[in-house]
């Protein structure tokens, strides 16, 4: 079973996809900030295979998670939801911590199209479960 | 009184002349010699002289050669005897008038005088025409001051003449003189009254003045010339204005002016006069003229300026104008832009939160088919409401994407392709009118197709029965021009202002965002979007894009 750490704000974005992601085979994690985001990627005590990230979120945003994390030297998978379309912006960044354009989805995403590419990420097939 | 020298070695021949000259009302000299003559004509001016061809000394021809050198204007009859005919004949040559055989006949002899004084008299009429045409055929004042003065000498029989006129504070000035030194002509300033000159100008009297001053009680506190001799002194009026002065001396010849100059030198002042007032005239005519013609030119100067500015005003109008529209459009824009893209960025959470749990449900098994349907609805709403959004903010943020050179008509032509069937479907032709081999731009292409997409999809929807859409592409200076003329319904004026507004739109299920899309593609390649239209015609759409440089490869 993969586990997926889903980070955003917003509550009722965090538990659609955390409901999502249950009933496509994945355990989940949420964190509705990036304090505990880092928290939970950098304690061990959960082993996290890929991270759905919110960009915009108050005090540390998506981006300084993965500053944090390439810091650390803990690449870790990662899907990056923007609430904008405007993604030149994270581009650089997204380069620089490690992950390629493709990696960012705008919101509002289908919630299938979305499953395609955590497949892709973790490497299943597209008719493989979370398993 | 008429004055006649008679020369003759006879002296019965002097005394029948005279006396019956004499009787005749002139006044005679006689002399005995062709020396004694010379003498007599060098100190006073005689009018006809009756000289013996055969003198003993001198003869008579050289001593008329003499008298003629003396006095120009004198008449000379010669008195000959026999045998000496064909001398007579070469003195007329030199100079003489007339000839008379002896022995003398009084009565031939007062006819020959009378004759000469009428010749005399001609000669003087005519020197009279020929100063009046040499003076006024110069008008030019410092060129007709030297004639005159010329003339002066040469017609008053005088050594020396000058001219002097009044400067601007009234004061005579010697304008030109003979005889004077630089310095004195320089220096001389004379108030009215001052001096002979001032004197003259102030009585407007013309006078003679004999062996200097010394004799004149008027002036005998002036000190004059020494080595004048005589001299006249004449006012130059004109309109009962005193001109000027001129004065004319005579040093070197003997003979002192008389009455008769004086009465020649009046004539010879009226005509002077009348020069020197049409010479003013002509000078201030000439600056008068010159102020004219610069005043003119200044003006023509002023005028070339005062159109150039206001050429550059309209111009810098017109531009301004442009520019306030078009600042005014994308500052409406861009805070438009903003605040679209704020707002998707708040709605956008919401609408995945709802589309989600609408996909969520319809994981469940749904026996009701209302309720799946429903469900359905929502989802493919929320996707409507993502694509309004997409393309909001695709126009508020219009960005110019991927540069490429771009051939132009291929780029219009995949368009064309992907629709033409469609469209010939619903009765309209396409007609290309491209322009072979274009120039380069350099553009996004995915961007520059939606424009030209949209474009077609307006005119198609403008020709609901049928029509045509002519696409042309053109150079228009260092834009490439791309035209869309469609036969359609045309747009009124109220529409024309309208149709970049963001959201507003004619058609019953059109978003209003597709020219602002087009606008926004179109601005940030720095290019220009614009419309014609008239109703119940067509509309044409023109696309102006920069030409790429070769260096923006």
């Amino acid at each position: 079973m993969y586990r997926i750490l889903v980070v955003d704000d917003e509550l009722q974005m965090a538990k659609v996809l955390e409901e999502f992601l249950v009933k496509s085979g994945f355990l989940v994690t949420k964190a509705l900030n990036g304090e505990d985001a880092i928290n939970i990627l950098t304690s061990g005590s959960t082993k996290i295979d890929l991270m759905i990230l919110d960009m915009k979120m108050p005090k540390v945003s998506g981006m300084d998670v993965l500053r944090e994390m390439k810091n650390m030297n803990k690449i870790i998978p990662a899907i990056i939801l923007s609430g904008s379309v405007d993604t030149e912006k994270y581009l650089a960044g997204m380069t620089e911590f490690g992950y390629a354009s493709g990696d960012i989805l705008c919101k509002p995403v289908d919630l299938f199209q979305l499953l395609d590419v955590v497949k892709k990420k973790l490497g299943l097939n597209e008719n493989g479960a979370g398993k | 009184m008429v004055k006649i020298l008679v020369v003759d070695d006879e002296k019965d021949i002097v005394e029948i002349l005279s006396h019956s000259l004499r009787r005749r009302g002139y006044e005679v000299e006689t002399a005995i010699t062709g020396e004694e003559g010379i003498k007599k004509a060098e100190n006073k001016k005689f009018d006809v002289a009756l000289l013996d061809i055969n003198l003993p000394g001198m003869d008579g021809i050289q001593v008329l050669e003499q008298i003629k050198k003396i006095d120009p204007e004198i008449e000379v009859i010669m008195v000959t005897g026999f045998g000496s005919i064909e001398s007579a004949i070469d003195t007329l040559k030199k100079g003489a008038y007339d000839y008379i055989q002896k022995p003398v006949n009084s009565d031939k002899i007062a006819v020959s005088v009378e004759k000469a004084l009428e010749k005399r008299h001609l000669t003087e009429t005519v020197a009279l025409y020929e100063i009046s045409k040499a003076i006024f055929s110069t008008i030019e004042m410092d060129d007709l001051l030297k004639t005159i003065v010329d003339l002066a000498i040469k017609v008053l029989r005088a050594d020396d003449a000058s001219i002097m006129l009044f400067d601007e504070n009234e004061r005579l000035y010697i304008a030109i003189s003979y005889g004077l030194t630089e310095q004195i002509q320089k220096e001389t300033r004379l108030a009215l009254g001052d001096r002979i000159a001032g004197w003259v100008a102030k009585n407007r009297q013309p006078i003679i003045l004999i062996n200097g001053l010394v004799n004149d009680d008027r002036f005998k506190d002036i000190r004059g010339r020494e080595d004048i001799k005589s001299s006249m002194i004449v006012p130059l009026i004109k309109n009962d204005k005193v001109l000027g002065i001129l004065s004319v001396n005579r040093l070197k010849i003997t003979e002192n002016f008389s009455n008769i100059d004086l009465y020649k030198s009046s004539i010879f002042a009226s005509l002077v006069s009348l020069a020197l007032d049409n010479a003013n005239l002509y000078k201030d005519l000439k600056k008068t003229q010159h102020e004219l013609i610069q005043s003119n030119k200044e003006l023509e100067e002023t005028e070339k300026e005062t159109l150039s500015v206001l050429c550059d005003l309209k111009d810098t109008h017109a531009k301004l104008k442009t520019n306030q529209h078009q600042l005014w459009q994308s500052s409406k824009l861009a805070a438009l832009g903003r605040l679209v893209s704020d707002m998707a960025h708040e709605v956008n959470n919401p609408l995945m939160v709802v589309s989600g749990r609408a996909q969520l449900c319809l994981m469940e098994d749904i026996q009701n088919e209302e309720l799946k349907n429903n469900l359905k609805i929502i989802f493919e709403e929320c996707q409507r409401a993502r694509d309004i959004i997409q393309r909001l903010l695709k126009f508020s943020r219009p960005s110019k994407g991927e540069l490429k050179r771009i051939d132009v008509d291929n780029c219009v032509e995949t368009v064309v392709n992907l629709i033409e069937h469609q469209y010939s479907l619903s009765g309209i032709t396409i007609k290309r009118n491209y322009l072979k081999d274009p120039p380069f731009i350099l553009a996004d292409e995915k961007q520059m197709q939606e424009v030209f997409m949209n474009l077609l999809n307006n005119s198609r929807d403008a020709m609901a029965g049928g029509g045509v859409i002519e696409i042309t592409t053109s150079l228009d200076n260092t834009f490439l021009r791309i035209d869309f003329k469609d036969t359609g319904l045309g747009m009124p004026e109220e529409v024309m202002k309208m149709i970049f507004e963001p959201f507003f739109t004619t058609k019953e299920s059109g978003t209003g965002l597709g020219l602002s899309v087009c606008y926004g593609i179109i601005k940030a390649h720095n290019g220009e979007l614009k419309f014609e239209s008239q109703p119940n015609k067509g509309t044409t759409a023109t696309i102006l894009l920069p030409l790429g440089e070769i260096s923006d490869v």
